[in-house]
């Protein structure tokens, strides 16, 4: 796609700059707009309870997943635009699983939550490397990462298992998936037609100042991530509020239904990866600890906001396959625990 | 300009949305509404840099790709770009839809006053579950009890070694009302939420408190400050309210 460049015309640079200054505005406005109905609505009648419950769990959600957000977009555009490609290819080896497996273990020094995860991946696509690659690192980091493994140790210690089964199963299950990508026929029909485009358009693409380069890469990134993350998050709190927690907690102590449904709670609650160990300590007492080791896997794999953010770069069908792989995966992972234990 | 909405401003106008109001929640001390202090330094930093990253987007001139944008050629942005070239009305869907998310974003962010969960989602979830377990109850009974809250209390029962220091403590603690399903009418739980990420992990940690008749001087859910003593039962230690005054919910309403 390497289009040809033609100087831009006077008056067109004209409308841009004012584009510009109509964009100004409207930030403007926005930001002015809420904090005067703030300030406007204070001491005034509240929304009702259990709406505001689920603003709060969403909000929530999001303040908390905007930094890895942020910080993810930022590893994405030093890796996109600062950081030359041949080094990438030079720092892996050539064997596609040897590659695959140092990916999955990329976590290891990127100790972030899965969310922050996709504008890498997405970069590392855009870089050169396979979707499979991709999705192998993808997988794994929130799992194979020190944040993650120490607060899983301080939560449940060598109790069971759990500790060995998450790290092994993690690692395990993201290279299977991996795997299953590397053998499909035509490796970039996993992606969005447009994400599959843009990574084939910017190969060439190498002209502009650098900063404003990524100034440019950071609002595309954002434009592209952030409305799923919000979708997302007000999913993840409306659901909560919708759905009560006691009809999941009440399988518990049924060897296959506790795990059945702590991987329907992973899928609701979208809890980050690096906590999730001690919100399940509240489910400790109630549920079998191959429950406990498929909620811990599968939950930081997939759930409701990575879904929406995995939109963003793969096709439904490629995301409906990596939950199905996952989801089973967990679930044999689980069941083992559960009769090891 | 439609193309540079979904492709470009969306993105810049949500994180500046976001941004602004991730600042303003650590300015006015209430980031612990949504999330544990742990986080608080990384949110802020992240939240300036996202903010510096607006402000230049907003004031310099937009670097294009290359002409790309000229030649309606494919990028990232989205399938809803491409569909909005084929069809107009998906093109102005695609629009609306994003406006949508950003005045909701700005509304749920920055228009609406910060809220902390309510003491009715309490009711689904299990109390002391998370929180009591994982804490040092030793390093608890050496501490002074005068800045105990209702979950070091719950940890210090919970821990079943500390008889000695509960028999002698006058705790005084703030939290809310919880009805006690087995014997409403004569103890409730004084609980707060325990939070370990976000608010969406946030699970009630309390302790049994012994006052016949308390529904007649407050509701389920309300906010109480107890005084009393503890007492051993057969279903554990109870704390035998000696005063029990109504109180607003304070500014830190979780306890971590």
């Amino acid at each position: 796609m390497g289009a040809t460049v033609a100087p831009a015309p006077a008056h067109e640079h004209r409308s841009r700059s004012r584009g510009r200054f109509v964009w100004l505005g409207i930030a403007g406005a926005l930001v002015i707009g809420g904090v005067a109905v703030r300030l406007a609505t204070q001491g005034g009648a509240a929304l009702p309870t259990a709406l505001q419950d689920g603003v709060t769990l969403a909000v929530s959600v999001f303040v908390e997943s905007l930094p890895f957000i942020v910080l993810g977009v930022l590893l994405s555009v030093v890796v996109q635009i600062w950081l030359p490609a041949r080094w990438i290819e030079r720092a892996l080896p050539r064997t596609p699983w040897l590659r695959r497996v140092l990916l999955s273990l990329l976590g290891i020094f990127l100790p972030v939550c899965e969310c922050g995860n996709v504008p890498l991946a997405r970069g590392l696509i855009s870089r050169g490397l396979s979707p499979a690659e991709s999705i192998t690192f993808l997988l794994a980091a929130p799992i194979l990462n020190p944040v993650t493994i120490i607060t899983t140790y301080q939560a449940f210690g060598w109790d069971h298992g759990i500790l060995v089964a998450r790290i092994v199963g993690g690692f395990v299950i993201a290279n299977l998936v991996g795997w299953v990508f590397s053998r499909h026929p035509s490796p970039h029909a996993v992606l969005t037609p447009s994400f599959a485009a843009s990574c084939e358009a910017r190969h060439g693409e190498e002209t502009g100042r650098r900063w404003s380069r990524s100034v440019a890469r950071f609002a595309e990134e954002m434009s592209t991530l952030l409305p799923a993350l919000l979708v997302g998050c007000a999913i993840a709190g409306l659901i909560q509020v919708g759905i009560p927690r006691e009809w999941l907690e009440a399988l518990g102590s049924n060897p296959l239904w506790s795990v059945l449904a702590l991987m329907a709670l992973a899928f609701v609650v979208s809890i980050c990866s690096n906590v999730d160990a001690f919100f399940m300590l509240a489910f400790g007492s109630v549920f079998l600890p191959g429950g406990i080791v498929a909620f811990l896997t599968f939950g930081a794999m997939v759930d409701i906001k990575m879904v929406a953010l995995m939109r963003t770069t793969f096709r439904t069908a490629t995301i409906v396959q990596i939950t199905a792989i996952v989801g089973l995966a967990s679930l044999v992972l689980g069941l083992g625990v559960n009769l090891l234990a | 300009m439609r193309d540079a909405f979904l492709k470009y401003w969306r993105g810049i106008l949500l994180a500046g949305v976001g941004a602004v109001a991730t600042i303003w929640l650590a300015l006015s001390g209430q980031l612990g509404l949504y999330i544990h202090p742990r986080y608080f330094a990384f949110t802020a930093i992240m939240a300036v840099i996202a903010l510096v990253f607006v402000v230049v987007a907003l004031v310099l001139p937009r670097q294009r790709d290359d002409g790309r944008d000229h030649d309606r050629d494919h990028d990232a942005h989205g399938d809803e770009r491409e569909n909005a070239r084929r069809a107009p009305w998906r093109g102005r869907l695609a629009v609306a839809r994003s406006a949508v998310i950003v005045v909701a974003t700005t509304a749920a962010l920055i228009a609406l006053p910060p809220a902390a969960l309510s003491t009715s989602l309490a009711d689904g979830r299990e109390l002391n579950a998370a929180g009591v377990v994982g804490e040092n109850a030793i390093e608890l009974a050496r501490a002074d009890p005068a800045s105990f809250t209702v979950k070091d209390w719950a940890v210090l029962i919970a821990d079943g070694a500390s008889g000695s220091v509960l028999q002698e403590a006058r705790p005084q603690v703030v939290g809310f009302v919880i009805a006690d399903p087995e014997t409403p009418e004569t103890s409730f739980a004084i609980a707060r939420y325990v939070m370990t990420c976000c608010a969406v992990d946030a699970q009630p940690v309390g302790i049994r408190v012994e006052l016949p008749g308390w529904q007649e001087r407050f509701s389920d859910g309300a906010w109480v400050e107890v005084g009393g003593r503890f007492a051993e039962t057969d279903e554990g230690w109870v704390l035998r309210a000696e005063s029990v005054e109504p109180v607003e919910q304070p500014a830190e309403p979780y306890v971590y």
